[in-house]
């Protein structure tokens, strides 16, 4: 087994909000190893990016409530002072978000802003942060790097910007980078090229990247690993081969059936009855049991991940069980 | 020519656009050629920027159309005034891509859908007839009708929007990315209950997308656009295993795998989607085709049936 990056236990947030507590994720359990591209994927709601929220401290300390472990090398994150979080984004972990246009500044050049990462995060002068900021642009392939450096974010598509967004998040050389449906707002074919620019990056730089993503596609495409979420727990961590030849979890196997595929021509499509729950009670049991069709009394109690094959856990075998 | 429901010649629309004296227009429709005929779900891919939407809008008069000519139902619609366009109106409709934007908040459901009958002079008796069928048929409870939109879910919003468009029986729909802001779990059921209509009410669509499975699951033919223009059409299993047109070869080897042993020959296309504003001599795909040769570059390929019912713009066929 590789060396594990990032461990995730037991990791609990709650929100409170006007309608009454929203128990958001209720015990993510996931593991991230050195240089792999983990998938984390699930309908909306599920809790993918309030995991990654979690692990950055970005949730609002004053409406929520953050318990659990998560050890980055060995090293407890849940409770750090806000002060050693910010020696920790950026430089250790980054985030790639969905949307460039809102998470570029519109008022600075290009240029300034990915040199903004190494002035605030490793106390460059702003003459070696530009000059490593042109480097970066070069590597994530926005050519000519010299003109792009002094454009503003609306001269550039789409597809550049969120090249941009990735120098920024890979400008220090994270350890992790969070990447946060980086692709979904883009076509196809630019998303084809954003793909192969993630690989790149974790052949070059050796880091390890958390895909966040509803697109089973994608973690086709690029992961090693993936971990399906549902109602705010890890129900399923497979390699991404073993989850579409081996799939153990009911949810895993209905959400995959749900999906048309190319040259695969059926009348209806297979779908999940009913909807996900609305969180507002902790839950014990499976939070899938009342859609689920291999329901049974036992599933009212807690069911833990467990190995069901080589670098697979489930928290749910009776679909395998039962073939 | 009566099985048509729409028809198309030579569309165009271009946007004047401001500055530059007037007199530089962004191409967003460059010459377009379709038919729809009864029945048919015809899908419609491409990048953003290509003139799928445009189009919708076009075939269904919501803007004015510089040039070419829109049939519907064998009439020219293409100088419709408001009035006129009114009464054929009712036999086409719209959905949208974002529910919650296509309802409005302050709105119950309810109200909403009764306007549309209210405004198109539909009696009581058979509008609450029409909705309790709808309602039934969109699998929704009737006491939706008294929530507002901020109180259902983006499937159930969907659901209601697509009851909506069918409250006046049209004889053509505009979908325009209807579930692409959906969760997959959910697209499935809203594509589901699609086939359950078309089924039911012989519906004819227009489906705009840019996710090619889902319009290969749901259509009857594809046409597929570039830069404002159709580069192939064809009958959809037809189109996904012959693949003429290198723009189409490309756009659907984007796609990404469903399987990670998939063998999947990856072309990926250089470049950014070009500019409609200043579009290039020849075809226009010819910059970022790795099949180019100097022909491509200097005159721009016609639309050539190549086979029954396919149709391709390429000088290599």
């Amino acid at each position: 087994m590789e060396r594990r990056l990032l461990e995730i236990r037991d990791l609990k947030v709650d929100l409170m909000t006007q309608r009454g507590i929203v128990y958001a994720l209720q015990g993510v359990n996931m593991d991230i190893c050195e240089g792999e591209i983990h998938g984390l994927v699930g309908e909306s709601g599920c809790g993918k990016s309030m995991t990654s929220k979690a692990i950055l401290h970005l949730l609002d300390r004053r409406r929520s409530r953050v318990s659990g472990s998560v050890l980055l090398e060995g090293r407890e994150l849940i409770g750090l002072s806000e002060r050693e979080m910010r020696k920790v984004r950026g430089n250790l972990i980054s985030i790639v978000f969905q949307d460039p246009m809102i998470s570029l500044n519109p008022l600075m050049t290009v240029g300034d802003q990915i040199a903004e990462s190494y002035t605030n995060h490793q106390g460059d002068s702003r003459k070696a942060a530009l000059a490593k900021a042109f480097d970066m642009l070069e590597l994530v392939g926005i050519h000519p790097a010299d003109r792009r450096m002094k454009q503003y974010p609306f001269e550039l598509s789409g597809g550049l910007q969120q090249r941009v967004m990735i120098a920024m998040a890979a400008a220090c050389r994270p350890k992790l980078l969070i990447a946060d449906e980086p692709t979904t707002s883009l076509d196809v074919t630019i998303q084809a090229q954003i793909l192969e620019l993630f690989k790149e990056l974790r052949r070059e730089l050796k880091m390890s990247i958390l895909m966040i993503t509803h697109n089973f596609g994608i973690v086709a495409e690029i992961c090693d690993r993936v971990s399906v979420m549902y109602a705010g727990r890890v129900i399923e961590t497979a390699s991404s081969r073993g989850i579409f030849d081996r799939t153990a979890h009911p949810y895993s196997r209905a959400l995959i059936a749900s999906i048309p595929k190319a040259r695969h021509y059926c009348e209806y499509l297979p779908v999940i009855p009913g909807s996900p729950p609305r969180q507002f009670e902790r839950e014990i049991g499976c939070s899938f049991r009342p859609r689920c069709p291999y329901r049974d009394a036992s599933c009212d109690r807690a069911q833990a991940l467990s190995k069901v094959g080589e670098g697979h856990m489930s928290a749910c075998t009776r679909a395998f069980d039962r073939g | 020519m009566r099985d048509f429901i729409v028809r198309a010649e030579g569309l165009k629309k271009h946007y004047p656009l401001s500055g530059e004296g007037g007199r530089k227009k962004l191409h967003a429709l460059d010459g377009v050629s379709l038919t729809i005929q009864q029945g048919e779900i015809l899908g419609i891919v491409g990048e953003s920027g290509c003139g799928k939407s445009t189009l919708g809008r076009c075939l269904l008069r919501l803007t004015d159309i510089t040039a070419g000519k829109v049939y519907f139902d064998g009439a020219d619609i293409t100088d419709h005034d408001r009035r006129a366009l009114k009464n054929i109106r009712r036999n086409m409709q719209m959905i949208f891509q974002n529910p919650y934007s296509s309802f409005d908040p302050k709105y119950k459901l309810g109200t909403s859908l009764r306007e549309v009958g209210k405004v198109n002079d539909i009696k009581e008796e058979v509008l609450e007839e029409r909705i309790k069928r709808l309602m039934e048929y969109i699998n929704l409870p009737g006491d939706m009708l008294d929530r507002r939109p901020s109180e259902l879910s983006g499937g159930q919003l969907q659901r209601l929007a697509i009851a909506r468009a069918l409250l006046l029986e049209p004889r053509f729909i505009v979908a325009d990315e209807p579930v692409s802001a959906l969760d997959v779990s959910v697209q499935a059921q809203i594509l589901n209950l699609l086939t359950d209509l078309r089924k039911e009410f012989n519906m004819t669509m227009l489906f705009i997308s840019h996710e090619m499975t889902v319009v290969e699951h749901l259509c009857d033919r594809v046409a597929v656009m570039y830069l404002g223009r159709i580069v192939e059409t064809a009958p959809t299993r037809k189109l996904f295993s012959g693949l003429l047109h290198p723009y189409t070869r490309a756009l659907i080897r984007s796609v990404p795998r469903s399987h990670p042993d998939e063998e999947c020959e990856r072309i990926i296309l250089s470049g950014e989607i070009p500019s409609a504003i200043d579009l290039p001599k020849g075809c226009r795909f010819a910059k970022r085709c790795p099949r180019a040769t100097a022909l491509c570059f200097e005159s721009e390929p016609e639309l050539t049936e190549i086979e029954d019912g396919h149709y391709v713009a390429c000088f290599e066929q």
